[in-house]
């Protein structure tokens, strides 16, 4: 008995001693794109400059841990939606938080964009910013994004010939903590001629996430032949009650709009 | 498994930084009593003439603490900066004098070392740039040797504003806009003496770059820090410190590091950031490679050559001490 606890004693004692070392974490890798939006492909480099340190990653959108595939040489992206997660590992340290990106392929052309005036401060360039293939990252600041403040926003998309469209990706920034959020419904219209025609209404339901992202927003439609749609996207009217400015209008920044 | 577990202890000792500029990181440098002399933001850090280190924070209860090397807190003052944010040391006839710029208050308070106030500016309404007061948060000031004083408006116009020594409006230059003179966050500013001229070392912190002027406001070049959200410039030797706030690539989630720079301007070394590398003569992009810092303001270097870091919104953690290794 006496001896167990003695035993007992000593792990403990060891155990004060490794845990009493301070642990640091490493920072993440530094990635580098064009954008994610692609033609036909683009490339992901990775690096992180830090002796004995590598960088783990995987396209499957499961979590890299030690095991996962050594980045080695940048990463040629050519499929639609592809989520590439990535971590910092080296003995002696917490591996990194995990960074993840998700690239997506040219969609059918749209000729041309309009849409409601943005706020003057996040105007971009113009509603072509929309179509321009440019991600804007996470800083709402720069010229990728548009930032809206309006009850409604209104996108017209007129494609060159009909098109058959069966899916449309709205890519926006959610960024609670400086109030944007992810609208609270999309409605899509076909529009000819004269007759404007309610393809789908879908509404979204708000998550409290306290990561800053650029997150895509899907919006699968009855297949359907069109020259014109119409996007008329509600903001969330009011914060929830959890957040600080609870009742207040979010606001709603896109950077990009596709069709498939 | 077990390997990952032990994996996640980080081994004793760990030294920080490149070549021939490595330190080791002391996190219980202060040995102040936390109930009694606590602080919000630390954010700038002097050595006055007679060792002492100064801190500036933006705590009421005590703005200003005075500690010797090792830690121990000797005096404090100061309850009468809301905004304290900048804070210049400046020699004046012999006498220690310090220079707070308070963001709040929208003012620069010179004192005594012992906090009497010499000398307040207001916002600078002889520029024709300014309306009101609340335009104007002056983030650092520099002092000449012939005592004009050098306000940046880091968090208002963008603007340096020159003063003579008892507070006459000289001149002002840089301010927003697209050319390379123009300034974006001019969040700190010092006298550049290394290479024989005087000139005006200014930070434009969202553009990730030094800016240098002539002491008469003629813009000179752009020293590219790509990736970091330098802060203050401080020199000390042939050698140009800086806290980063964060890295450029990870923004908002306590990504600082401290750079260091030589006489040449070129990156040697980045305490807890990437190894500089230099492409035909470009640095490459720099960030953070472990976190040990969250968002380091400022960094005061001692007569030993160790390094003191102040940070900003990071728990209200005393600065920690960096020594150099041999």
């Amino acid at each position: 008995m006496i001896r167990s606890i003695w035993i007992v004693v000593q792990i403990l004692f060891f155990a004060q001693i490794i845990f009493a070392q301070k642990q640091y974490q490493l920072a993440p890798p530094l990635a580098g794109f064009a954008s994610v939006f692609f033609d036909k492909n683009t490339t992901l480099s990775l690096e992180f400059n830090q002796p004995g340190s590598s960088i783990r990653c995987t396209t499957d959108g499961s979590e890299p841990v030690a095991t996962s595939q050594l980045y080695q040489e940048p990463l040629i992206i050519s499929q639609n939606s592809i989520i590439i997660k990535a971590k910092s590992f080296a003995t002696g340290f917490i591996p990194s938080e995990t960074i993840a990106f998700q690239f997506f392929s040219k969609g059918k052309p749209i000729a041309n964009i309009s849409s409601s005036a943005p706020s003057p401060k996040y105007a971009g360039n113009g509603s072509s910013t929309l179509i321009d293939n440019k991600s804007g990252g996470t800083n709402h600041g720069n010229h990728a994004w548009l930032g809206f403040d309006s009850d409604s926003v209104v996108f017209n998309l007129f494609l060159e010939k009909g098109t058959g469209v069966s899916k449309v990706l709205l890519h926006g920034l959610n960024n609670q903590g400086a109030w944007i959020f992810p609208p609270a419904r999309v409605d899509v219209y076909s529009v000819e001629e004269n007759t404007t025609l309610l393809l789908k209404s879908q509404s979204f339901k708000t998550i409290k996430e306290s990561t800053t992202e650029a997150k895509p927003l899907w919006i699968d439609l009855p297949a359907t032949t069109v020259k014109q749609l119409r996007m008329v996207v509600f903001p969330l009217a009011a914060l929830p009650d959890w957040h600080p400015g609870k009742g207040s209008k979010a606001w709603l920044f896109m950077d990009e709009i596709k069709l498939y | 498994m077990g390997t990952e577990k032990l994996q996640a202890f980080a081994p004793d000792g760990i030294i920080f930084g490149h070549g021939n500029k490595r330190y080791r990181l002391n996190e219980q440098w202060s040995k102040a009593d936390v109930s009694r002399f606590p602080v919000n933001d630390c954010h700038e850090m002097v050595q006055d003439k007679k060792g002492r280190i100064i801190l500036l924070t933006n705590e009421t209860k005590n703005n200003v603490l005075i500690y010797d090397k090792s830690g121990k807190l000797l005096n404090t003052w100061g309850t009468e900066y809301p905004g304290a944010h900048g804070l210049t040391l400046f020699n004046e006839g012999g006498d220690d004098v310090l220079f707070i710029c308070d963001n709040n208050r929208h003012q620069v308070i010179k004192t005594t070392i012992e906090g009497q106030v010499l000398l307040t500016l207001d916002y600078p309404k002889e520029t024709g740039a300014y309306t009101k007061a609340d335009e104007y948060i002056p983030t650092e000031t520099t002092i000449a040797p012939n005592g004009d004083i050098f306000v940046v408006d880091g968090y208002g116009k963008d603007f340096v504003i020159q003063y003579d020594a008892q507070g006459k409006y000289i001149r002002h230059f840089g301010g927003r806009g697209e050319e390379p003179k123009h300034l974006r966050n001019a969040h700190g500013i010092c006298i550049d003496n290394r290479n024989g001229t005087p000139e005006l070392m200014v930070t434009s912190r969202e553009q990730n770059a030094f800016k240098r002027y002539t002491i008469q406001g003629e813009y000179i070049g752009t020293i590219a820090m790509p990736g970091a959200w330098v802060c203050r410039p401080v020199i000390k030797g042939d050698y140009l410190y800086a806290a980063v706030l964060q890295s450029s690539s990870n923004l908002w989630k306590q990504s600082g590091f401290i750079t260091i720079l030589d006489k040449q301007n070129k990156v040697v070394s980045n305490l807890a950031g990437s190894e500089p590398i230099y492409v035909n003569g470009q640095l490459q992009e720099m960030y953070q490679t472990i976190k040990v810092f969250s968002y380091p303001h400022d960094v005061c270097i001692d007569d030993d050559e160790c390094i003191y870091l102040a940070q900003w919104n990071s728990g209200k953690v005393y600065p920690y001490k960096l020594e150099p290794v041999g």
